[in-house]
């Protein structure tokens, strides 16, 4: 139940979540997280207490300069270079700071003003000084940037100043200077959108103005909301338009209910700042009916052309002026506002291209309240504090520009773009265990298959109680890639592997090591072009920690022969991502991707990445592989397997200048020595187990240098 | 007679969907699609004798198929789904769906 002044509709007496927070509070609050991790550190039964005498203390009165508070820094600044325009978004202080930075790009042309592209920093480093703040960090781009690290710094100023103007400095990966913006402050919103709210003739009931969200339990504090206040908390300004209008219900056709495609048309006629063309600019219908019925309560209609600038509510099944009726009307003009800047719903973010983690359980204007899985209708509606949720937020504030402004991509298309629940990093982490991945190299040839390692650490001394399933197949180590154009992506295995559950202790200082190969999965190729990728781990710990690896640089590297070029050619496909993936396969549907391995063979054997086409064979070589077939009496067909292709084939995979890691090549030949033994072939075995051995001890050398 | 309210919704990504009710086959479609906006790829009203109904779904590709039985004196609303490593659902609500 909210206690709190049903009567208070300021975002300056709020609290939690709502406070406006200056970079002083954020940098007291990360201070006072450090200090507390440090007095539980201090807390423990070894630790050494001195409890200090205490006496009586005479009053002194100290008189106390009383110093003016400080603006926010955060918002939206603007700046020109030449014929560029840049449009900063800083987000580092004020309500629910998501410590980014992002920019869209303009060119002017002549009389035109063009959008060039796109950028968000989501991890940068903040530095606050009495005077300013830096922050600084390496952008995501929609193009490829040539100076991609961005620096801001914002001079402080108190309450009574001007907003002081940002100064955006562009530097190369190497620190070489580029590009310098002097971006005036322009509003403490981060996006501004022109809203639009016209009525049916037929709709009986008022239009939703605002509700207090104090008249029903919620999670959070009472306040009064409109459309345009519920906006404003997540940072966006709605300015409603002059051109409300009435729509003669005559519009709707026969029986006085809408469909998709007649409240397109009305959107053209009665939109007054329409243009079909990607602009900050929505237009809201209120409707009485919709053809699917009084079930239907809202929609974002607009999926012709340019998507996304339009969507309508049915007060048939929200109309009313009672409190749940106001409450629910409130949450769906703002949902369905909410598609139309490219928002999924909370349980199917995963749809999105490319996909996002699901939130099922997010209470945010994006879920449906009767879905919701930890108690349904009621208990969302005692715990929903009226808000996106974060990913949501650091959606609407800093997506790339097309993938947010209505009349840009198409529904769904990059929204998911940014993934912050995974990519930005905990406020706090105390789950005793720290997750490290590392690439045998940092760079990689086009076509190479990326395997990355993964290695777990207990930070605990007591231990910590773990399961041992790195691998990503496992589906409990999610992996991110940021690619180099900027889009990060979720990689989702081939093939997922459900596990029984397993647990063990990991004390301090103990590891647990795996690898795994993420060039392919159900998303395709994650890596096929040349650039810099970003991959990061997140490991979901049984106490429910998420604990997130080290961000790891990639570099898949240009071709430099045309040796290195048909190489990559050939090992690029998604027949041949499957066969990395699978380790080789006999699978008629997979010929033509053998079919180019064999290529790479014949053509290519001296090339280095010819081992990694040997390993994939050699492993299916070594293996008895059966295939289903129905003109077989049995049904099946069954493939020996041959031991000396595949030792021939591994023992070349796994010498010593083969590029293959340490990891995958001791697993390989574990392989060849189960498969030997089966075969009786215990001296074979023995061998095999002793250069498996070397390649260990060569491992465990190099992690201990690590 | 009573009405039973069938809706698809989640995970229908251009299948061939068979809905059989009571051995009946009252629904069937090919290109079934989950609408995002909505979380509803489609829906059918079928009218049953009794107030308990047997409901059988076939959905392909995978060769999925599942039945369940509804009480419809206590939950006239069916949503079936279909979910990644899970397969069909079946979600028997006493209120009507609601979409947004």
């Amino acid at each position: 139940m909210n206690h709190q002044d049903p009567t208070s509709g300021e975002l300056n007496g709020l609290v939690g979540d709502f406070a406006e927070l200056s970079v002083d509070d954020i940098a007291a609050l990360n201070a006072l997280n450090r200090e507390e991790s440090e007095q539980i550190a201090a807390q423990e039964p070894t630790a050494a207490v001195s409890i200090p005498a205490v006496g009586p203390a005479p009053l002194i009165p100290i008189p106390i300069p009383l110093p003016l508070p400080k603006r926010a820094v955060s918002g939206r600044y603007r700046g020109s270079v030449g014929s560029f325009q840049l449009e900063l978004r800083v987000d580092v202080d004020g309500v629910r700071p998501q410590n980014r930075v992002s920019g869209d790009f303009y060119s002017f042309s002549g009389g035109t003003l063009n959008y060039v592209g796109s950028f968000i920093v989501g991890t940068p480093a903040i530095a606050v000084t009495a005077t300013q703040v830096t922050i600084r960090g390496l952008g995501s781009y929609t193009f490829s940037a040539g100076a991609p690290v961005v620096q801001v710094t914002i001079q402080r100023r108190s309450l009574l100043q001007p907003p002081a103007p940002a100064e955006v400095r562009f530097f190369t990966t190497a620190g070489a200077p580029g590009a310098t913006y002097n971006c005036s402050f322009e509003s403490r919103y981060f996006r501004t959108v022109r809203l639009e709210t016209d009525r049916v003739s037929d709709v009986t009931t008022p239009v939703f103005a605002n509700y207090n969200t104090g008249l029903l339990p919620s999670g959070g504090p009472a306040r009064n909301l409109s459309v345009v206040s519920a906006y404003a908390e997540a940072g966006i300004e709605m300015i409603p338009t002059s051109g409300s209008d009435v729509i003669n219900i005559a519009e709707a056709h026969a029986g006085a209910s809408w469909s998709d495609a007649e409240l397109h048309d009305s959107m053209t006629r009665h939109f007054s700042v329409f243009r079909n063309v990607p602009q900050w600019t929505v237009w809201q219908a209120v409707c009485q009916n919709h053809d699917l019925g009084p079930g239907l309560l809202g929609i974002m209609f607009d999926q012709l052309g340019p998507q996304r600038q339009g969507c309508a509510v049915f007060h048939r099944g929200l109309g009313g002026v009672t409190p749940q009726q106001l409450r629910v009307q409130l949450q769906t003009y703002v949902h369905e506002l909410g598609h139309c800047f490219n928002l999924l719903h909370s349980w199917q973010k995963s749809f999105a291209t490319p996909p996002a983690v699901d939130r099922p359980t997010s209470l945010s204007w994006m879920n449906y309240p009767w879905r919701y899985p930890l108690g349904g209708e009621p208990a969302f509606w005692s715990a929903f504090p009226f808000q996106f949720d974060t990913g949501e937020l650091v959606h609407l504030r800093h997506a790339f520009r097309n993938n947010v402004i209505m009349g840009g991509n198409p529904f769904i298309s990059g929204a998911g773009e940014v993934n912050p629940e995974i990519m930005a990093d905990p406020i706090s982490d105390q789950s005793g265990l720290q997750l490290e991945i590392f690439a045998a190299s940092t760079g990689f040839a086009l076509g190479e298959p990326v395997v990355v390692r993964f290695g777990l650490e207990g930070t605990d001394r007591r231990g910590s109680t773990v399961h041992p399933y790195l691998h990503p197949n496992m589906m409990l180590t999610n992996i991110v890639i940021a690619k180099p154009n900027g889009r990060v992506v979720a990689y989702d295995p081939y093939i997922d592997h459900l596990m029984a559950g397993t647990e063990r202790n990991l004390a301090q200082g103990s590891v647990i090591q795996d690898s795994a190969y993420i060039g392919y999965g159900k998303g395709g190729l994650y890596f096929d072009q040349p650039g810099t990728y970003q991959i990061r781990a997140v490991y979901n710990a049984l106490d429910g920690s998420r604990v997130l690896s080290n961000v790891l640089n990639v570099c898949v590297k240009y071709p430099v022969t045309a040796q290195d070029q048909e190489m990559a050619d050939l090992l690029m496909g998604q027949e041949q991502g499957a066969l990395f993936y699978l380790l080789g396969s006999d699978s008629e549907s997979l010929r033509r991707g053998n079919a180019a391995f064999e290529k790479a063979l014949d053509k290519h054997a001296d090339h280095p990445l010819a081992d990694y086409v040997r390993l994939v064979h050699g492993i299916n070589a070594a293996r008895t592989y059966k295939a289903v077939d129905d003109s077989n009496p049995k049904r099946c067909t069954v493939r020996p397997a041959n031991l000396a292709q595949a030792t021939k084939l591994l023992t070349n995979a796994a010498a010593a200048q083969s590029p293959v890691d340490d990891i995958t090549k001791g697993q390989c030949l574990d392989r060849l020595v189960t498969a030997k033994r089966t075969a009786g072939d215990e001296q074979g075995a023995s061998e095999v187990t002793k250069m498996a051995h070397n390649i260990g001890a060569s491992r465990k050398a190099k992690v201990g240098a690590h | 007679m009573h009405t039973l309210h069938i809706a698809l919704h989640d995970g229908f990504t251009d299948d061939i969907v068979t809905i059989r009710v009571n051995g009946r086959e009252v629904f069937r479609k090919s290109h079934v699609r989950t609408d995002l906006r909505l979380s509803r790829a489609d829906g059918v009203d079928v009218q049953v004798d009794s107030t308990k109904a047997l409901v059988e779904v076939a959905v392909d590709p995978g060769e999925l198929l599942k039945s369940t039985e509804v009480d419809l004196s206590k939950t006239p609303n069916l949503a079936i789904s279909r979910e990644k490593d899970i397969g069909i659902t079946f979600a028997p609500q006493s209120e009507a769906f609601r979409y947004m």
